[in-house]
């Protein structure tokens, strides 16, 4: 098999998330891993790693896509009905089934968001297979949250505690701080944990914009949160996926690791012993 | 290891047999340089050489190559399918080839690279060292499988190792001799002899670890003098970074999909969409070349040409002894 040929996936419908992300559903069967990702191709203009952003337990499977690049641009543009080439799922994914039994914190910063929504998802379909499920989420403001409705809904729910941060106030943040003092607030993404009671026995996921990381890894490393507990999916340049075209490498000298097939997620103890992994 | 014996004068017997096996690649001297190129006549090779300018991975690694084609939306995959020969190939350019089938014939395999693998026979050759050469230090003086044929000059005669199957069946051919004891017994004198030669020595204990905690000013000064222009990359044996593009036709309709050596030196090498970089300072991307050759296994095969073709003047071997410490 041909591991550099994609295969053609009709996309199903096309819908604006915030005015520089969209969510677009593809019509291809994958038993994916949360966290894993794809390389997806728009015919002329190239190829691009897009993490999955829905659980295997859902259909059909969805993409979440910043417009950032020509890839990504070209996405935007393409309407239901249009075809793209795929290659994947590749990476690790995260381990859903070792993390069974346990609490789950997820931790995202914006388009992070896309890649946990697949484990919110995951869990959220074994409910029972999962102890307490937390979200904190940063955004930026209101119009750049994702998945909107679906987290609204949640923070409502039971099923799992939403906390947000937000870093410029707008008319919709302010009135949620308001109605829900106990788990929103201004200020980035670590300010939440503040209000968050941190079991040593949780799992943390954490996704993010790079910058993120290295200050969530501290907090939760300050709080004495165990390492080998701490998931964290990387953003690299994962031109080939397979671990063959070396853009996307990392650390130095005796550990060096692919994120598109060693990763992308790697664990606290990844981050302790990787030069430069989480910056 | 099977073992055959080739008279000197026979040699264009076994050219011409290899001939009708494919298009045979050899190094031939142009302009002062050395390079593998596709060849006619067995006058054209240069049999005793120092080092080409790029090393035979560029047959089946080629500096650019079409993986994909399509049409609307359709693709389809571009294989050329040449049955070719490299002939006269070195110790440390057969080692660089199986540093390469360990990242492209790993799974999941890369069927560009597999597929002109097996067709591609490799014939190597013993090779004339210089001060440059230290492939006797990193394991990679002496090559002991990845070829079909390796020929050892034993002055009127080739030392012939057979490595493979078509190997084996070229050296049933009726111009080659049984090879025994003595033969081997002068070959292994003989590489003793060119060995010998290889003066150079690279110290590589515990380098992994130098290299991790090295301080920036350290970095700074084994870096100073690189122009980040990527030459090492290119003529380097065992580098394998690509980069893909798509190409369009005029009329938008039809493209394909093309991918072209990459280079870790150069500043875009872990940029990504949006702007952000990974390394964008040439002391991080020093970093991660040394990394990648000699931080977490070994490499690099000593051949040398890193250091021959920089343009800045940088010994890879001086470089590496500064992050030890000791004094260039």
């Amino acid at each position: 098999m041909n591991e550099l040929l994609p295969r053609q996936a009709k996309v199903l419908k096309v819908e604006e998330q915030t005015p520089i992300e969209k969510l677009l559903q593809l019509d291809v069967n994958l038993n994916h891993r949360p966290g894993q990702f794809l390389e997806v191709s728009v015919a002329g203009v190239g190829e691009a790693p897009i993490s999955i952003c829905s659980s295997p337990t859902r259909k059909p499977l969805e993409v979440c896509v910043r417009r950032v690049g020509r890839v990504t641009a070209a996405l935007h543009r393409l309407s239901p009905g249009a075809k793209v080439g795929i290659r994947g799922p590749y990476g690790n994914g995260f381990p859903m089934e070792a993390m069974k039994g346990s609490d789950l914190i997820l931790i995202s910063g914006g388009l992070g968001m896309a890649p946990l929504r697949g484990v919110l998802q995951y869990a959220l379909d074994h409910r029972k297979d999962y102890g307490e499920l937390s979200l904190l989420y940063g955004i930026r403001d209101y119009t750049l949250m994702l998945f909107k409705d679906e987290i609204m809904k949640l923070m409502d729910s039971k099923e799992c505690r939403v906390y947000l941060s937000y870093e410029k106030e707008d008319e919709v943040c302010k009135n949620l701080k308001k109605k829900h003092p106990e788990c929103v607030c201004e200020g980035v993404v670590t300010k939440l944990f503040g209000m968050v009671d941190l079991n040593p026995e949780a799992y943390a996921v954490v996704c993010g914009p790079p910058v993120m990381y290295r200050f969530v890894f501290k907090e939760l490393m300050d709080r004495n949160f165990p390492p080998e507990r701490i998931y964290m999916t990387m953003e690299r340049r994962m031109k080939c996926g397979i671990g063959k075209c070396r853009h996307c490498v990392v650390g130095a000298g005796t550990s060096m690791r692919y994120v598109c097939k060693d990763g992308p997620v790697f664990t606290g103890v990844d981050a302790l012993q990787i030069k430069g992994l989480i910056g | 290891m099977r073992y055959a014996k080739l008279a000197k004068a026979d040699l264009p017997k076994l050219f011409q047999s290899l001939k009708s096996r494919g298009e045979v690649f050899a190094p031939v001297e142009e302009g002062g340089k050395v390079t593998f190129r596709k060849v006619d006549d067995l006058k054209e090779v240069k049999l005793e050489y120092t080092r080409t300018l790029l090393p035979p991975k560029k047959l089946l690694l080629p500096p650019e190559e079409e993986i994909l084609r399509y049409e609307g939306e359709e693709y389809r995959e571009s294989f050329e399918g040449k049955k070719a020969v490299l002939f006269g190939v070195h110790h440390c350019d057969v080692n660089g080839l199986l540093k390469l089938d360990r990242v492209f014939l790993d799974s999941p395999r890369d069927e560009y690279y597999a597929r002109r693998r097996e067709n591609t026979l490799v014939v190597g050759i013993s090779c004339v060292p210089d001060r440059y050469c230290f492939c006797t230090s990193v394991g990679s003086g002496y090559a002991t499988t990845g070829f079909d044929l390796f020929l050892h000059d034993l002055g009127r005669e080739y030392l012939v190792r057979v490595g493979s199957g078509e190997g084996y069946r070229l050296s049933k051919e009726g111009y080659f001799q049984e090879a025994g004891k003595k033969e081997v017994e002068q070959a292994a004198r003989m590489e003793e002899r060119r060995m010998g030669k290889v003066r150079r020595r690279i110290n590589l204990a515990g380098m992994g670890d130098l290299i991790e905690t090295e301080g920036k000013e350290g970095w700074e000064e084994v870096s100073a003098k690189c122009l980040a222009c990527g030459t090492c990359n290119l003529v380097c044996p065992t580098c394998q970074c690509y980069d893909v593009s798509d190409l369009l036709t005029l009329d938008v309709r039809k493209g394909s999909r093309v991918r072209r050596w990459d280079s870790c030196m150069l500043k875009r090498h872990a940029l990504v969409a949006g702007g952000l970089n990974f390394r964008p300072t040439v002391v991080e991307r020093t970093v991660n070349r040394l990394s990648c050759k000699v931080g977490e296994e070994v490499r690099c095969v000593g051949c040398g040409r890193c250091t021959v073709y920089c343009p800045a003047g940088i010994d890879f071997v001086e470089m590496l002894s500064a992050v030890r410490g000791e004094a260039r």
